[in-house]
């Protein structure tokens, strides 16, 4: 078995060549950063990231933590921030007292500027913003504390809040505090880590399972602060869950762009990345526990010989952005026979081997367009609009926003989440706007999302998915090698085993017919409106709620108010109380004027008389958790 | 082993539209005058012959050799060539296609005595292709789980369309015409990867459902029969109100799932028909064929359950059913594991064969005469030497052994049953005959369906071949 170095030195010595890198990011930067002291801030950010440890355990596997890939060797210090990011939340202003424009291009002149210099903005999306909104005279449409909540508690925790949430943590002076308070929840970070697996496509019929477990653990460092976002990337653009899915070296470095860059390389880009690709290989390897895995092997095509005479090193030298060489030493750790034969496993690799094969990731870094592209993906997150090419100008404020705070992403989440652009309603504006920032997005709920709140809020029984096991039957089916230790592993994620030790799947038939609980072959995720996803929402929610009293649903007690037997005669009164417990309940609002006259004409039609109160409460159980408030937000 | 052929062969017919692009190129260069015109849609002598499509993927790569275009060397086709098969078959059908018998076969006296054939003596309805390629001018084979994936359901790498998507693009003027009549008709519908359903644009109203067998029940739910004309007011007021309130650009967007709902209802009726509850042991002929009858025909496993089901969803207009079979992806103990798993295929096989010619069909005939089955996979599997890696199983890698998807085609409408279009010397399965691509081969079967494919793979013609 060959170990990694764990010495100081090395140690030292990766941190020195990141930082020195640093410098040279920050001058292709200059155009748009601003603040010499972005250098070191930087350079912290990278020392207190990188917190490297020794090696990476070859033989035997904890099914409760299978992790095993570069993802270990990173972020083991300190959080490279304390989370308590400046500015936030601030006032919505007024606009500028001129006449507003009815369509683009919008142009923020001397008055505009002094105007928005002079509001004191705090956070770097309203300051972004605010030439092309409230500068020149457009208005925001406020929010409402209680939507608002909701919003976020979808976009962060991946659900709709419980009325217990929205009067506790969404309840603070500060919006502010909120927000940190959802960022500080390890639901935070289980929305992060489904969003990568969706990116990165994760399948453990084509990617060893534990480097599965490996990268979504770097994105629970990555989400709480433990590793800057250039260490990230540099890691997961040559993580074997992404180089083991792609076939070629040009594949490879074009899926690296796409994801951290967010363009497909030119030709030239694709071939001068791709030598950097050239050294992954695709193989099988025979599992201790888990039988024949997918994983990556490295090929030392490109050798360091000696006295720096390289062979074939132009096949393994980037020279787009530099001159970018990447050797590697063969030695005894290589396959001897087998279909690998002359392989490395990239399970043998050392610290110092993973730390140059990272060379994709570093170089894309150096590129003023991958902090562009970082910023760029938390706004669509958010606002469900590309918001950073519509008023570039927010970007650029990310960007520098994002540095500042030693490039750990959460501050991006921060400002975004605490910005005036994402705290708008998205109700009342009765005209078109041409300025998609002046008012609040619609966006629809993840099926997961749609599942997980009707599950929480009427305590529903159904089991749910786990992103890390694409295919758990595989790990339970004797005939496809499952043992005990596989076993243990799917009990130990998030799949439910009965006591027939059968994977329990009502969650994911649903979401996966919903287009959640993707199995990732491909694509995967997919939200849409469609006619049998419609009637199958339909028919869930008629179980839970059975609105025709066929003797099933959740019980009662859960639409009724506290203490309202379910044999209470329909009064207006009686009906009104139930309303105004669903509305809270799954809308976390309180019922409107209209809505509670309405109900009045409800409770008189209600047949067959005499009408109990679950015999209202049912049906309306039905109508609220179907409608499009349940799955628009 | 197997190599490529650096003097790619291609056909005669090939060579002589080769040098037509060719000519065409030059003209266009020597600025000779040159009027394109396209044709509207090139279509195949079979086009419109089909009005069902199954379409069933052996899942993780499948040697297609042990199975069909068998008749090559034994480092391809370890197991060989069956006996007895039917007169008039031209093609190699692999040893593991003959049905077990035995103790603990599948092939039971009850199934005998309903008429379920073996699925050797009927191989002479079967055409086969041995040489489909995702890509003929490629210098080696796509060897890669993800790649050749998305190639089989897209028919590119990073395909944005999925094959059924196609379809349902395809058949919109039909769809249209039925809604017209006042006619529900259901889409192509996938029971596997949905991969298959993809779609952006234009096309993302075209994307298929993705239906699992245990989700079939919610299709057939309609609230207008469940709730009292009070709720369902309730319903409605609460969903207009919501639509009502949203800011203007946000209308058409919670407009669409209301208008949903609404056609939900023309769904339910038929969602929740008898004959689709395919695990009721009804044993009321339906089509001249009980639900009962089926699941004895085909067994209880998850494909014979998406068979059943595909076969009750050609009732009611769905054109095309996708479904994954098995797992093939033998990297080890291939040896021992294929031969039983075959059973499964040989099983739906014979079933398939029983149940189109046995089923009437609502617009005449039997489902045989409106149907094409095709099985096809991400791609096949190379032991580069042997008849097996070290491991007793097969890998997967840039030859030909991986390359050619030797797939089978049959049904009513494949009129060279029994034929092998293309062929393969047998010593290095360097191909020396057709090698249509994948993209063509499913272009044809989107013609047959009579689809609209003029958007797609405009590089890829349909061609004759099967209908011939």
């Amino acid at each position: 078995m060959h170990a990694a170095s764990n010495s100081r030195s090395h140690r030292i010595n990766r941190s020195n060549r990141l930082v020195s890198a640093r410098p040279n990011l920050l001058a292709r930067l200059r155009t748009a950063l601003v603040g010499s002291e972005l250098v070191a801030l930087m350079t912290m950010a990278t020392l207190v990231g990188l917190g490297t440890t020794g090696c990476l355990q070859v033989e035997g596997m904890d099914p409760a933590n299978p992790q095993r890939g570069p993802g270990e060797l990173v972020g083991n210090g300190g959080p490279i921030t304390d989370g308590n990011f400046p500015g936030g939340y601030d006032e919505p202003p007024a606009p500028r007292d001129t006449p507003p424009p009815a369509e683009g291009p919008l142009e923020c002149d001397v008055m505009c500027q002094s105007y928005c210099d002079d509001l004191g903005l705090t956070n770097p999306v309203n300051r972004g913003v605010c030439t092309s909104l409230w500068g020149v005279g457009l208005a925001t449409q406020p929010v409402d504390r209680r939507f608002a909540c909701r919003k976020l508690y979808v976009d962060m925790i991946g659900r709709y809040p419980t009325p217990a949430e929205i009067n506790d943590v969404c309840n603070t002076e500060d919006w502010s505090e909120t927000v940190k308070a959802l960022m500080a929840t390890d639901e935070f970070v289980l929305v992060q880590q489904q969003r990568w697996a969706d990116l990165l496509l994760y399948n453990n019929r084509i990617v060893n399972v534990e480097r599965v477990y490996d990268q979504d653990d770097l994105v629970r460092k990555a989400y709480q602060g433990y590793v800057p976002w250039d260490l990230f990337a540099s890691v997961t653009a040559s993580h074997p869950v992404l180089v083991r899915r792609y076939d070629t070296a040009g594949d490879r470095a074009e899926a690296a762009f796409r994801l951290f860059l967010h363009r497909p390389p030119y030709e030239s880009e694709r071939a001068d990345m791709g030598r950097l690709y050239s050294v992954w290989s695709n193989g099988y390897r025979d599992h201790s526990h888990l039988g024949t895995v997918p994983d990556a092997y490295l090929n030392y095509r490109c050798q360091t010989g000696a006295d720096d005479q390289d062979t074939d090193a132009g096949a393994c030298t980037s020279v787009l952005w530099g001159y970018n060489k990447l050797t590697l030493d063969p030695d005894d750790r290589r396959e001897i026979d087998g279909e690998q034969e002359g392989l490395m496993w990239s399970g043998y690799m050392s610290a110092d081997e993973w730390e140059a094969v990272q060379l994709p990731g570093r170089i894309m870094a150096q590129q003023s367009i991958f902090w562009e592209a970082a910023v760029d993906d938390v706004l669509m997150q958010y606002l469900g609009y590309d918001l950073g090419t519509e008023v570039q100008e927010v970007r650029h404020q990310l960007v520098e926003y994002l540095l500042e705070n030693e490039a750990d992403i959460r501050a991006v989440h921060y400002a975004v989440a605490t910005s005036i652009p994402y705290l708008q309603s998205n109700q009342g504006l009765d005209e078109e706007s041409a300025f998609r920032w002046t008012y609040g997005p619609l966006k629809q709920i993840q099926p997961e999302g749609w599942l997980d709140s009707i599950k929480r809020t009427t305590g529903a029984d159904l089991a749910t998915c786990d992103h890390r096991i694409s295919h758990p039957e595989d790990y339970l089916n004797e005939d496809m090698g499952a043992n005990g230790w596989t076993f243990a592993l799917v009990n130990n994620s998030r799949w439910i085993i009965n006591q027939d030790r059968e994977l329990v799947t009502d969650y994911r038939g649903l979401a996966q017919t919903l287009g959640g609980c993707p199995t990732n072959e491909i694509g995967g995720r997919f939200t849409t409106v469609s006619i049998l996803n419609t009637a199958v929402q339909e028919a869930y929610v008629a179980e839970i709620c059975d609105p025709a009293l066929q003797g099933g649903g959740v019980s009662a007690s859960i639409l009724l108010p506290d203490g309202m037997d379910s044999k209470t005669a329909l009064t207006v009164d009686t009906a009104q109380e139930i309303v105004a417990r669903q509305t809270r309940l799954f809308y976390g609002r309180e019922p409107s004027e209209y809505e509670y006259s309405q109900v009045e004409l409800y409770a008189d039609q209600c047949t067959p008389k005499p009408c109990t109160a679950e015999s209202f409460a049912r049906p309306t159980c039905f109508a609220l958790l179907s409608s499009a408030e349940m799955l628009f937000y | 082993m197997t190599t490529q052929d650096k003097k790619f062969k291609t056909s005669r017919r090939g060579f002589f539209k080769a040098a037509g692009l060719g000519g065409v190129a030059t003209g266009a260069a020597l600025g000779a005058p040159y009027l394109w015109i396209p044709k509207a849609r090139a279509n195949t002598i079979g086009f419109g012959t089909a009005k069902h499509l199954i379409c069933i993927r052996l899942s993780g790569g499948f040697r297609f050799p042990t199975a069909f275009n068998s008749d090559v060397g034994e480092e391809f086709s370890p197991w060989g060539t069956a006996n007895g098969v039917a007169s008039g078959t031209d093609w190699g059908v692999g040893k593991l296609l003959e049905t077990a018998t035995g103790d603990g076969s599948w092939y039971t006296q009850e199934l005998q005595n309903l008429g379920v054939p073996k699925f050797t003596d009927v191989t002479n309805e079967v055409a086969v292709i041995p040489c489909v390629d995702h890509e003929p001018l490629a210098g080696s084979a796509d060897g890669n789980h993800q790649t050749g994936l998305e190639r089989y359901l897209t028919g590119h790498v990073n395909g944005q369309t999925g094959l059924f998507t196609m379809i349902n693009y395809g058949l919109r003027d039909r769809y249209a015409l039925a809604q017209m009549e006042g006619v529900t008709l259901l889409p192509a519908i996938i029971m596997g990867q949905p991969g298959m359903g993809r779609g952006i644009g234009e096309y993302a109203a075209y994307r298929p459902p993705v239906m699992r067998g245990d989700d079939l029940d919610r299709f057939g739910f309609n609230t207008d029969e469940l709730l009292p004309d009070w709720a369902r007011t309730m319903t409605n007021d609460y969903d207009l109100r919501y639509r009502d309130r949203v800011q203007q650009p946000h209308y058409p967007t919670v407009d669409a799932y209301l208008q949903s709902r609404e056609a939900t209802k023309a769904y339910a009726e038929i969602f929740s028909s008898d004959p689709l509850k395919i695990q009721n042991g009804s044993t009321e002929p339906f089509d001249g064929v009980s639900n009962a009858q089926l699941a004895t025909v085909f067994g209880q496993g998850g494909t014979s359950s998406n068979l059943r089901l595909a076969l009750r969803l050609f009732h009611y207009g769905c054109p095309a059913v996708y479904l994954d079979q098995g797992g093939y992806d033998y990297h080890s103990g291939e040896e021992d594991a294929l031969p039983g798993r075959l059973q499964e295929l040989t099983r739906v096989l014979s079933g398939l064969f029983w149940a189109l010619k046995t089923m009437t069909h609502p617009d005449g005939g039997t489902y045989w005469d409106h149907t094409i089955v095709t099985i096809g996979s991400e791609f096949s599997r190379s032991t580069r030497g042997g008849r097996f890696n070290s491991a007793r199983g097969s890998d997967h890698g840039g030859d030909y052994a991986t390359r050619w998807m030797s797939m089978p085609f049959f049904g009513g409408p494949i009129t060279a049953g029994g034929a092998s279009i293309g062929a393969t010397a047998a010593g290095d399965l360097s191909p020396t005959g057709k090698v249509p691509s994948y993209r063509s081969t499913m272009k044809t079967m989107f013609d047959a369906l009579g689809c609209d494919h003029s958007p797609f793979f405009p590089a890829d013609e349909p061609f004759d071949d099967l209908f011939a």
